[in-house]
């Protein structure tokens, strides 16, 4: 029987019956060592060539049995044989001359694997935070019309909840749980609503309009509520899932802007690569592509901001910062991104830089500036004019289009 | 300041203040690894080792009596983690081989500058459910270090061990009684996951409650029989 055993640096083929010696090698093959990471890289992803290959060199006939010791579940005994004698066979083939040589080669070879390990790992995950963004999109989105759908049918048995309870989920939990007016008690309420709430809707229960529905017409009105509840648990899992995956494929932009940010922002570029690719004045404005493009082709106003919007910094700032700290947010979300494409943490670093800047606009720019007054203003304006003008000769010199200017207006001169 | 070898390559370190610490000749001097404290007598350097970081330093200081990793011992480390402590076994076993499998990608990454200066860490992404997957690597050892927190944690080492230790070679076990079962006694449990190894080939020498450094911690010592 032939065994085909691989190590770091090369495989060995075994006859073994029963007596183990070196003597029992029949055929070895000793790798390149610049191929040595990408040979262990296909063994790892089950691209097994190699084996064919070999089989080839050593002229095995097909009907020959070769166990291949690294895909059994269980070890063999010539496995255990190499593994005893990994640095001996090395040395012995020229491998390495000293057992520290072994130690360093070894230290090189698998720090190479496990990078080209984890550049795939992040690869392929940053494909799955893009489709759980679009799943938790359309989940919302059917959520809301599945809820307007039960309240506007709930409602002809109790119109008066419809009002009372603002909340999509909890109207659904209630429907579920109580069904029927008379269960709409002020204690069993308690549970789940604050008192006055209770008593309101418990009141609203005893003396409502709606007309009576019959025991099968609720069922199924239950049916439907359930069914909504459940819907919500699995965008419960759907966020935990997303946050798991952030953490684990883009730490630093995570820590940066929070895992829903962070991963829209993914969604939004495509994938984790080529949002760190993407200047910081891009990711700035990722998500208001609209308004980017009106204010290129018309001259309108340039955003300040696209879905970073959405994080508690800038929401945060009053209006007259905004800007500057969107794009001081920006910037660190460029360096960090790029850092988690490269494997490195520094997101602590950023965060602390990010909020010292904050705090130095803040101090700034302690209020709104006061309009310039009229003269200013004229310039500025005959300024900006020239400026655009310039640009678009620039620009294959295209006839400078006279959009709606809406000048002196906009809040993001400075 | 005083120094004193309690094991092979581990040393009781004095610092004059009353607290009892230990710590291990520092490899690559001059670099720490997770913020440790770092001190100098007779101009070795030595690296505190911190036992609420890590497992195998609070076991050492609540008693364990049998510490299988020497100098020269080849080592293969269940759960690296981020590294704190295995560049201290790394410090221990000086220029043996300290094979160190960790799953997650994202631990790795640290894992990795660790081993950056210390060649002798031997980094492999892979999952210890599996080691044939890791067999083209990893040699036979003379310890198995396992600190995983994972349900079948006494299952993997004795599979470990099968693929990868000698005869008579030792396995090292942090046991998490919280990670196997959350609600059962934590005692009923360190019973459980001992019978585990012993019908699996281990027998068992040494076992320290590292309370409290841990909480519901157990350090087993076993030799491989099968």
């Amino acid at each position: 029987m032939y065994y085909l055993i691989f190590t770091s640096y090369g495989a060995f083929l075994l006859d073994y019956n029963g007596d183990l010696s070196l003597e029992n090698i029949k055929y070895y093959k000793i790798f390149p060592e610049e191929d040595i990471p990408k040979i262990m890289y296909d063994l790892r992803r089950g691209n097994l060539q190699i084996v064919d290959k070999l089989k080839e060199e050593w002229n095995l006939k097909d009907g020959e049995k070769v166990i291949v010791e690294y895909l059994e579940e269980e070890p063999t005994t010539p496995g255990k044989f190499v593994r005893e004698n990994v640095y001996t066979l090395g040395k012995r083939y020229g491998v390495f001359n000293s057992y520290e040589e072994f130690i360093e080669k070894t230290n090189l070879w698998t720090t190479e694997l496990t990078k080209l390990l984890m550049k795939e790992a992040s690869e392929r995950k940053d494909k799955l935070i893009i489709q759980t963004v679009s799943a938790l999109d359309d989940l919302d989105e059917t959520l809301n019309l599945f809820s307007e759908r039960l309240r506007e049918w709930y409602s002809l048995y109790f119109p008066e909840m419809d009002k009372i309870i603002k909340k999509h989920e909890l109207y659904a939990k209630l429907v579920s749980q109580f069904l029927k007016r008379e269960n709409y008690t002020r204690t069993k309420l308690k549970e789940f609503l604050p008192s006055k709430t209770a008593k309101i809707l418990s009141k609203a229960a005893k003396s409502s309009m709606g007309a009576e529905l019959s025991e099968r017409d609720l069922s199924i009105i239950k049916e439907f509520a359930d069914q909504i509840i459940s819907l919500y648990n699995l965008r419960d899992k759907l966020v935990k899932y997303l946050e798991e995956l952030m953490e684990e494929t883009a730490p630093n932009l995570t820590k940066l802007a929070g895992p829903s940010l962070g991963a829209r922002l993914i969604s939004l570029t495509g994938g984790l690569e080529r949002l760190s690719k993407l200047p910081a004045s891009t990711i700035q404005v990722i998500g208001a592509e609209k308004a980017l493009f009106a204010h290129l082709r018309l001259g309108a106003d340039p955003p300040k901001h696209g879905v970073i919007f959405q994080h508690p910094l800038i929401q945060s700032s009053p209006w007259w910062i905004r800007g500057k700290v969107a794009r001081a947010l920006a910037c660190k979300l460029a360096v960090g991104v790029r850092a988690d494409v490269f494997g490195n943490y520094i997101a602590d670093e950023l965060l602390e830089a990010l909020n010292k800047r904050v705090e130095e606009i803040k101090r700034k720019y302690p209020e709104p500036r006061k309009k310039t007054s009229k003269k200013r203003k004229e310039k500025k304006e005959k300024g900006k004019k020239k400026k655009k003008e310039d640009k678009k000769k620039k620009k294959k010199g295209k006839k400078s289009k006279k959009g709606k200017k809406v000048i002196g207006k906009t809040s993001s001169k400075w | 300041m005083k120094v004193r070898e309690i094991f092979d390559n581990v040393y009781e370190i004095d610092t004059g203040d009353g607290v009892r610490r230990i710590g291990t000749k520092s490899l690559v001097p001059s670099k720490r690894v997770y913020g440790e404290r770092v001190v100098k007598i007779e101009g070795v350097e030595y690296r505190i080792w911190n036992p609420n970081k890590s497992k195998l330093a609070a076991a050492i200081l609540k008693g364990l009596k049998v510490m299988p990793i020497k100098r020269g011992s080849k080592v293969l480390y269940l759960g690296a983690s981020a590294g704190t402590t295995p560049s201290h076994v790394a410090d221990i076993v000086e220029y043996a081989p300290v094979y160190s499998v960790e799953f997650s990608p994202r631990i790795m990454r640290e894992f990795l500058e660790v081993c950056k200066d210390r060649k002798n860490l031997i980094p492999i992404l892979g999952d210890a459910n599996l080691p044939n997957t890791y067999s083209n690597i990893v040699e036979m050892v003379d310890v198995i270090y396992e600190d995983v927190a994972q349900v079948n944690q006494a299952e993997i080492l004795i599979k470990n061990a099968k693929w990868f230790l000698k005869e008579g070679g030792y396995g090292i076990i942090a046991i998490k009684a919280r990670s196997i079962d959350v609600v059962k006694d934590p005692k009923e449990i360190f019973k459980e996951q001992r019978e585990i190894l012993t019908e699996g080939g281990f027998k068992i020498v040494d076992e320290v409650d590292i309370e409290p450094f841990e909480r519901d911690h157990v350090l087993m010592v076993g030799i491989w029989q099968p």
